[in-house]
């Protein structure tokens, strides 16, 4: 057998080489740590990714994350009853609650299959993907528009469900699903998939886009007020004014 | 704590369905496998045993990816199935059974090709000198003297699949009541809008299944080895 002393010697080397280069990007100051729902994930990176750093989750996971104590200065998320959990908070002090915008669900299919495509989601039989009624707000609102037009049960056996926003659409723009449902925000920009049909926004709570403070980072104020400003969100499939129908 | 709760009872349903198929399905082929590792040499040898212990040191979430682009539609066998004959594997129970039977295929060959390679050979030379052909001989003499690696490797496979998850999620999904096992409940859990008490209601009764398995596992393996006459 060889002796083991060079290959450990190398070893020990080397990762005392990475640890002593990791010690040495942590003597800048760090970036404003910015926890984004997924579906805005790319919008906030246009504007602020050069400034900021983006991490991006469906938003039921950040508010767990951030109550568990994750590092975070700016949070931007899909649904106002996950700020409201953070609001409630004591141990968090979130300031400068703002929306950004609303969207609204619509049905899409992938591209591909379009051309093809007559009917609707209830008449036509595939996979219908969604997302996670639990753990992710486009779930909370796919399924109470469901369960308000009464269709929750019979659709529930075709549901492919997707960990967030982006997930889902994914499901789509790859055809592991027929449809999907996702924010419109999501589907206009998408080549992959199309638009089939528009959900009533009266069958679910209004799809509220927030930015709030949650961290003491002193860019926090100056990356708050900049994200929804420096890219234009309603090109990008948002809506301004008033949500309710 | 809800035991009641129909949540928890169906993810536990469904991570033994999925365990129980994946290690069935997994016994034959990979005993053979093991088999033919411990008494071939061939240049192909080497070449096996790389690709079946491949998932054992590839990232999880690989393997899920490489049997996603396999099964799903888009995939070769995925496409052709669907194309073909209407079927959908992946996003089912049976894509997570997959999962889990790829993920601890190595560990039931390993284990079994150890117990394999322990068997003295001049007992295999015995019974083919007594007229016992090469099956004869495997089943009558290798396999018997073999079965607590055998059965190890079982054990170890059907932990593996109830604690998967890099790959299950990414091949199957998670669906409650068809895909969503308890590693995957408990992922969503921690996820979720809601509180903790779901949340620890399953951690618990991910550790009693656990603990009841290993307890399970250690009172047959004992059977086994008085059986076998190598009682310590």
């Amino acid at each position: 057998m060889a002796r083991p002393f060079p290959a450990i010697y190398i070893l020990a080397t080397s990762m005392s080489l990475v640890l002593s280069a990791g010690a040495g990007c942590r003597e800048e100051s760090p970036r404003p740590r910015v926890h984004v729902a997924a579906s805005v994930a790319a919008l906030v990176e246009a504007g602020l990714g050069d400034r900021v750093d983006v991490s991006a989750a469906s938003s039921f996971a950040i508010v767990r994350q951030v109550i568990a104590g994750m590092p975070a200065d700016v949070v931007v998320l899909a649904d106002p009853t996950a700020m409201d959990q953070l609001v409630a908070r004591t141990d968090i002090d979130v300031s400068r609650r703002r929306t950004l915008g609303w969207n609204r669900l619509v049905v899409v299919v992938p591209v591909s299959k379009a051309s093809s495509f007559d009917g609707t989601l209830d008449s036509t039989a595939g996979r219908i993907g969604i997302g996670d009624p639990d753990a992710t707000p486009l779930g909370r609102y796919s399924r109470q528009s469901f369960e308000r037009t009464e269709r929750w049960s019979a659709l529930r056996d075709r549901l492919v469900m997707g960990g967030d926003a982006r997930a889902v659409v994914s499901l789509a723009e790859r055809g592991e699903v027929d449809f999907a449902v996702v924010y419109r925000s999501d589907a206009i920009a998408n080549p992959l998939v199309e638009i089939v049909e528009s959900i009533d926004p009266s069958t679910h709570d209004a799809i509220l886009c927030e930015v709030a403070i949650v961290g003491r980072h002193p860019d926090s104020m100056a990356v708050h007020d900049a994200i929804g400003t420096d890219v234009d969100w309603t090109a990008a499939g948002f809506l301004d004014g008033d949500p309710s129908p | 704590m809800t035991l009641t709760d129909p949540a928890v009872w169906s993810a536990v349903e469904i991570s033994l369905r999925v365990a129980f198929v994946a290690v069935i399905a997994m016994l034959g082929p990979g005993v053979l496998t093991a088999w033919w590792l411990a008494r071939t040499r061939s240049r192909w040898s080497a070449v096996v045993d790389a690709v079946v212990n491949l998932p054992l040191v590839l990232p999880p979430v690989v393997v899920g990816y490489l049997l996603l682009r396999a099964l799903g539609r888009r995939g070769w066998l995925g496409g052709l199935l669907h194309d073909q004959l209407g079927i959908d594997l992946a996003f089912t129970w049976w894509a997570a059974a997959i999962a889990s039977a790829v993920m601890g295929f190595p560990l039931l060959v390993r284990s079994t090709r150890l117990a394999i390679e322990l068997v003295e050979r001049d007992l295999e030379r015995a019974a083919s000198g007594l007229g016992a052909g090469r099956c004869r001989t495997f089943l009558k003499v290798t396999l018997p003297l073999a079965l607590p690696g055998v059965f190890a490797g079982v054990v170890l496979a059907f932990a593996r699949s109830l604690g998967e998850f890099g790959a299950t999620i990414l091949v199957a999904g998670n669906q409650p009541g068809s895909t969503r096992t308890l590693a995957l409940s408990i992922w969503t859990e921690t996820q979720s809008q809601k509180g903790e008490d779901r949340l620890l209601t399953l951690v618990l009764v991910s550790i009693a299944i656990s603990v009841a398995a290993m307890v399970v596992a250690e009172w047959l393996s004992r059977r086994l080895e008085r059986r076998l006459g190598r009682r310590r």
